[in-house]
């Protein structure tokens, strides 16, 4: 079973996964130099690393098609630890950043995923496309007037291209903005900075090394907060992105084999002297409208990558910096999600916050976990404030006994119990007081103790207190429902509303 | 939960050439045990490949139009194989004389033959399908290598079918000295599909003593079942024994328990189900 599905997975498209493998690896190209770029290091950190990831999370992976390289995401995050300890530090970093996220996989973290809300997936996605687009402006800040000209250039090949009939559907148009703006610099001789200007470019084949640092607790304090956040970074855009390709695709992943297979790929990566990376929303879907359907297209992409980056290295170095801010700026305006500005009118308000708050944050701290993170936590208050507007209080009186009744209609929990102290009349001289909570819903301790400190009260006032159908209302204190998926008994707890 | 649930007789309609043949021998299986049928035809989806383009860009909004060319496309895929399905289930329909069998449906499901067998597994009481699908004509292996494996996994009985269909008259029970052998006894002994069959009990061993004890004490189990059989004892090769044997008397059928272990379990599935099922395009039972 297990291994018909894998031969599934890697050989039910040859064709359209070749094909597309070899669209992606001429995308991930400039991506890889660029995110080196951002990461402070040298353009063959990127280049080996996305090889390496892509080899190895096709094998590894729990999601066909979906394309691992260096991300924006993961570089970003890297940037102190590089420049303050060097490049050593963040292969080791890598390595570890692999193991927890491993450890992550065992660990079933990847059920977390679910507390994403669409507003936080959105503002992540909206911050990772302002990143990548910041960090293309130190190439397009004091330049002369050729590069404004070069990008805008590459820019209108990049869109435009596609629309010229027959080859435009055939051939990548990033790949033709680079060939066509390297012969202009070229020709005309242009004096602009180039990739060769950024730092070493691969000549060999990448070789298996241990990173040169000292294995004591020192090193390891100083990489773990580094690995840790790449390690949840890099888990966080690789399951979304997942997401993303299984409603794509209309197929399904095992996001459990997805993160230990990420951390196996870091590992990896960190092994052959390349960065931790992830998932690449961008890349991925670019390989699925290429028609990359299987495991075969990323492996495609990371050989070929690494082929042609070996055997071409020396032409790498003269593409100018101009045309790979032009595909890094494609990159940013695919990656933003242009629909959720006009949307932030007709959402409610708190979807719009929570999704703002996710991208300032990120951009503050230039790490999508905390972005995250304040999303999440928002999203969860935000909820609980409107959960709270589901309790009601109905007052009745009956005068030949003197009772006043209460019945308490809804959920009442942490949030809302203030409401629900404030229902209760204590100033009403009354004989007897029965309050009736058979169909409210107690979802914490705070609710209990609410409901001890309102019969307490009472008492004190003279009043005899009953309280009707505790039972049944605190049927939802306990943390784990034995409920299941049976509908009757989720019928029977939820009752009457 | 398992006892609850209505168990069917499951036939696989496709398009192949022994679609036919499938319904007719379910319908047979379904008269004579008196057990609902069930048609299934299940959609087997491409990879939505149609509006491939390697121009390689990012467009703006490119993930929600691409989620929705891609929707749409499959949309109409699966409008398309509904259709196709139904024709198909209602030419099977037609071919039964629904009077004779307690129920009859039909049902189509998205996916492939395997996961449809894995989801629907706990309907099953005999599952009968074609030994080469619509999709798998031209593969010399027959059962395509997934199906296999699925079937593998499927603990349920399992009729193949390679030919036009033939009323049995005779079937060949291939015994030997294990508990999946027995158990196929036992489930031969208490069905009632076999009650006008001559059954030939049959068992490949060079010791002819202890088979022929063996083939004793099933034989007086078929009998007391009120089952008419004879009994063989075959030396040699086991898969060119049985072959042999099957070919020469002209047995309708053949019947094989899930072997354990020993020299039949490999070819349970592989080469022996296989050359059994072309040499004479007489169907085959695995029981389990």
């Amino acid at each position: 079973m297990l291994l018909a599905q894998n031969k599934k997975d890697w050989f039910g498209n040859i064709r359209g996964d070749i094909l597309a493998g070899i669209v992606v690896a001429l995308a991930l190209i400039p991506e890889a130099i660029a995110f080196s770029i951002i990461a402070g290091v040298d353009p063959k950190v990127g280049l080996y690393a996305s090889f390496a990831i892509a080899v190895i999370i096709a094998i590894t992976g729990g999601r066909p098609g979906m394309i691992s390289a260096a991300t924006a995401a993961t570089a970003v995050l890297m940037v102190t630890l590089v420049k303050e300890h060097g490049l050593e530090y963040l292969l080791a970093a890598s390595i570890l950043a692999g193991v927890l996220q491993i450890l992550a996989g065992y660990l079933n973290l990847h059920t977390l995923i679910s507390f994403i809300s669409r507003s936080v997936m959105i503002g992540f996605l909206n911050a990772l496309a302002i990143l990548i687009f910041i960090a293309q402006l130190p190439e397009l800040t004091n330049v002369t007037w050729h590069v404004y000209a070069l990008t805008a250039f590459g820019l209108m090949i990049i869109y435009l291209f596609p629309y010229v009939p027959k080859i435009g559907k055939l051939i990548p148009s990033p790949l033709v903005t680079i060939l066509v703006l390297t012969a202009i610099v070229l020709a005309m001789g242009i004096d602009v900075r180039t990739i060769g200007d950024m730092g070493a470019l691969p000549d060999t084949l990448p070789i298996f090394l241990w990173p040169d640092v000292p294995l004591n607790l020192e090193t390891l304090w100083i990489i773990l907060p580094y690995s840790a956040a790449i390690a949840v970074v890099g888990l966080l855009e690789s399951l979304m992105t997942a997401q993303v390709l299984d409603e794509m695709t209309d197929t399904d992943s095992d996001k459990k084999r997805e993160c230990k297979g990420q951390g196996v790929a870091n590992i990896g990566s960190g092994l052959m002297g390349g960065m931790a990376g992830c998932a690449m929303i961008g890349q991925s879907i670019i390989n699925v409208k290429s028609g990359g359907r299987g495991r075969l297209s990323t492996f495609t992409a990371g050989i070929l990558l690494l082929i042609m980056v070996v055997f071409i290295s020396d032409w790498l170095a003269v593409i100018p910096m101009a045309a790979l801010v032009a595909v890094m700026i494609m990159v940013s305006i695919g990656t933003f999600n242009w629909k959720s500005i006009p949307e932030m009118r007709t959402n409610p308000k708190s979807a719009t916050v929570v999704m703002l708050a996710t991208v300032i944050v990120t951009l503050w701290t230039h790490n999508l976990a905390f972005g995250v993170l304040t999303g999440v936590v928002l999203a969860a208050l935000f909820m609980a404030a409107k959960l709270q507007q589901f309790m009601a209080v109905e007052k009745s009186f009956d005068d030949a006994t003197n009772t006043r009744t209460y019945t308490v209609v809804g959920q009442v929990f942490f949030n809302s119990t203030e409401k629900f102290v404030g229902y209760f009349d204590f100033k009403e001289a009354v004989d007897r007081v029965i309050i009736d909570v058979h169909r409210a819903h107690f979802w914490d301790i705070s609710a209990v103790y609410a409901l001890d400190k309102v019969v307490l009260k009472l008492r004190r006032e003279g009043a005899e207190v009953e309280v009707i159908g505790l039972n049944e209302a605190s049927e939802t204190l306990v943390d784990k429902y034995a409920v299941h998926n049976d509908p009757a008994k989720i019928a029977k707890v939820m009752g009457g509303h | 939960m398992e006892q609850l649930q209505q168990k069917w007789v499951m036939a696989c309609v496709d398009g192949s050439p022994n679609s036919e043949a499938v319904v007719d021998y379910a319908a047979w299986i379904a008269k004579t045990v008196q057990s609902p049928l069930e048609l299934v035809h299940t959609l087997e989806h491409g990879l939505l490949l149609e509006h491939t383009d390697h121009s390689g860009n990012l467009t703006p909004n490119m993930r929600d139009d691409l989620i929705k060319t891609l929707s749409e496309d499959e949309q109409a895929e699966s409008k398309k194989l509904i259709a196709e399905g139904k024709v198909l289930l209602e030419k099977a329909k037609v071919r039964i004389d629904a009077s004779l069998i307690p129920q009859v449906m039909s049902k189509q499901r998205h996916g492939s033959l395997d996961e449809t067998l894995v989801d629907l597994q706990d309907e099953i009481r005999v599952l009968v399908l074609g030994l080469r699908g619509e999709d798998h004509a031209e593969e010399e292996t027959g059962i395509g290598s997934q199906l296999e494996n699925t079937i593998r996994a499927l603990h349920k009985p399992i009729f193949i079918v390679n030919g036009a269909f033939k009323q049995p008259q005779s079937m060949m029970l291939a015994y030997n000295d294990t508990d999946g052998a027995r158990k196929a006894l036992d489930m031969v002994c208490k069905s009632p599909l076999y009650k006008l069959m001559q059954v030939h009990l049959v068992h490949v061993s060079e010791n002819e003593s202890a088979g022929k004890a063996l083939l004793l004490e099933a034989g007086f189990k078929l009998q007391e079942a009120g089952l008419s059989h004879q009994t063989a004892l075959l030396q040699g090769d086991a898969q060119n024994a049985l072959l042999h044997y099957q070919q020469q008397h002209n047995l309708d059928m053949t019947v094989m328990g899930a072997f354990s272990h020993g020299k039949l379990r490999s070819l349970f599935f592989g080469s022996f189900t296989l050359k059994m099922l072309k040499a004479n395009n007489k169907p085959i039972l695995l029981l389990r």
